[in-house]
């Protein structure tokens, strides 16, 4: 059997990757679509002080790139190490939508990132315009990729397992990429990753017009980034909410776990805003309930009843059972690959199998399970409530924070003078982290929540790890964090450092904090 | 292309540059020997089930 150990640091080594790399991802795609705006109303309108924004933001957006191109690579070494069996049962399916993601990062995006800055003074307006639409809409299409394939992870459509070769193979190519999940996942998550961007912009905007610097051109940042912000944060929110309803519908262990629902409640379930969580007793020993909520989000309806954790437990009991008979067919398959009633017998319970094979943490031989091992197994099928029901509550309330910032810095930038406010600039600034830790937060729920499965109710965790020595983990963990937290230092280093120079690193002469000055102060 | 601007391309080369080298010193030190093949055979005696033996006759 696997050991508990390997398992846990290869869950940490890939999560501690994946987090380090989604602290570029957001960023990326959100501050592309503001540099398309602002290049927009420089070709529409002529006037430069526009350029001046796209090129000093596109300055930061560069920084940032150049600092999280590759790091996704060591999560396809780890593939390759640590998820070997994890690779071989999903090869066919994610070896598309990856191949096509390389080809977008490479070809679409890479290509126009360089001439988006290079090509100023070899393009005109409206072709350089292009060019950054371009890289915009190859940057989102790679997010697209990775997110089909996320999503085929949490709702596995489309494939069916060989028992011949041991995978699950593609029945339907395009039922992969319209998989409800991975399209509500795809809009909520580059959403997110606009509202980075915005907020990045909306916070060093701010702090500039705090400190009375490049006033017009921090202004103008701002009330984009809020317009932007404001947009995308509200998407954010119906997204999510969409996003809610799929998990609804094709996780519903995770649904529960978020909202601490124990037992099932009569229709229309309660929302519950806060609560005690008591895991080891199964229950809450006090909440805070909203009523009707928490079922009209998840199921749509006002009759449809959300199953709490009980009555999915005791469910999940009666899969194992019957995956016991399916992972008995399967070993008979694999003697005797041509027998008529193995076959019938397999096929019957097949939908089961990745339950039965969650026994094999506990006995090698699923035939000789005792019902206490099963126990233990029904109980895994849960992962733990407490940390997936806070975290999702700091991610949605972090969520209607900003939405609050957003709503306020867009009206006041139509009523007033937004530096007429230091108490508003001093709260952007503030919550510069707030989409970051908000998105890493989200990837927690969607991926915690997802245990104990790495494909959910198809392959448990578990199993999907190589058999690689726990030293070597512990010496690729330790290189892999090292080399990441050095490219977060050298990326704060550069974006302080640029952000604190201003437009005046752009060496126009029009902008304070430059040694030349010579041209013409930008204004409307 | 102005001063500011090239020192920073020469910052963000060097930095590129440095990460390509880490991320290959870090794949020949953990990942080249490290990679795990597996095909249905290995696939099946991972997750417990019997393979056949060459005879065909069960293991």
């Amino acid at each position: 059997m696997i050991s508990e150990q390997l398992v846990d640091l290869s869950r940490l080594q890939f999560a501690a990757t994946a987090m380090y790399h989604f602290l570029f991802v957001p960023l990326t795609l959100g501050m592309v679509w503001l540099l398309v705006i602002m290049e927009s109303v420089y070709v529409m309108t002529g006037n430069v002080i526009w350029k001046d924004m796209t090129r000093f933001w596109g300055k930061l957006f560069g920084i940032n790139f150049a600092l999280g191109v590759t790091t996704g690579i060591t999560l396809e070494f780890q593939f390759g190490t640590n998820w070997a069996y994890y690779s071989h049962y999903v090869g066919d399916i994610f070896g598309a939508p990856l191949a096509i993601e390389g080809l977008m990062a490479f070809f679409l995006e890479s290509t126009f990132i360089g001439l988006f800055f290079f090509g100023w003074d070899r393009l005109s307006k409206t072709q350089h315009l292009m060019v950054t639409t371009l890289m915009a809409v190859g940057t989102n299409l790679s997010a697209l990729w990775i997110l089909i394939a996320n999503g085929w992870m949490q709702n596995p459509v489309g494939a069916e397992f060989s028992y011949q070769t041991m995978r699950m193979e593609m029945t339907d190519f395009w039922a992969v990429v319209f998989n409800p999940d991975a399209q509500a996942k795809f809009v909520h998550t580059v959403s997110a990753g606009y509202v980075t961007g915005a907020m990045f912009v909306l916070s060093i905007s701010s702090w500039y017009l705090l400190k009375g610097r490049d006033v017009e051109f921090a202004k103008r940042s701002f009330r984009v980034a809020a317009a932007f912000g404001l947009a995308s944060v509200l998407s954010v929110i119906v997204l999510g909410d969409e996003s809610g309803y799929t998990v609804g519908e094709a996780q519903q262990t995770k649904m529960a776990a978020i909202e601490a629902m124990w037992e099932t409640e009569p229709a229309p379930a309660s929302f519950t805003v806060i609560a005690g969580i008591n895991e080891s007793a199964q229950k809450n020993d006090w909440a805070l309930h909203v009523p009707w909520v928490m079922g009209l989000i998840g199921t749509r309806s006002i009759s449809k009843e959300i199953p709490g954790i009980a009555e999915i437990k005791a469910r999940n009991r009666e899969r194992i059972v019957n995956g016991i008979v399916a992972v008995t067919a399967l070993e008979t398959l694999r003697q005797h690959r041509d027998d008529p009633v193995a076959r019938q017998v397999f096929e019957a319970h097949m939908a089961d199998l990745g339950f039965g094979l969650l026994l094999k943490k506990y006995v090698t031989d699923v035939r000789q399970a005792t019902p206490e091992m099963i126990d233990r197994a029904m109980h895994d099928t849960v992962p733990r409530v407490a940390p997936l029901f806070w975290s999702f509550r700091i991610m949605v309330g972090l969520g209607f924070l900003m939405l609050a910032l957003f709503t306020l810095a867009f009206w006041s930038t139509l009523k007033t003078n937004c530096k007429q406010r230091p108490w508003l600039l001093k709260w952007a600034l503030l919550m510069l982290p707030a989409p970051w830790i908000a998105s890493e937060l989200g990837w927690f729920v969607a991926e915690y929540g997802r245990q104990p499965w790495t494909i959910y109710g198809v392959l448990p965790t578990h199993l999907s790890v190589s058999t690689l020595s726990v030293n070597s983990l512990r010496g690729s963990l330790a290189g892999f964090v090292g080399f990441y937290t050095v490219l977060l230092i050298v990326e704060i280093y550069l974006m302080q450092k640029f952000a604190r120079q201003g437009p005046g690193s752009l060496g126009t002469g029009r902008y304070q904090h430059e040694a030349v000055h010579h041209a013409a102060p930008a204004h409307a | 292309m102005e001063i500011g601007h090239r020192r920073l391309v020469r910052h963000l080369a060097i930095a590129v540059a440095l990460k390509l080298v880490v991320i290959t010193a870090l794949w020949f030190a953990f990942v080249q020997d490290a990679r795990v093949v597996v095909g249905a055979e290995q696939a099946a005696a991972h997750i417990g089930t019997s393979t056949p033996s060459p005879s065909g006759a069960p293991q």
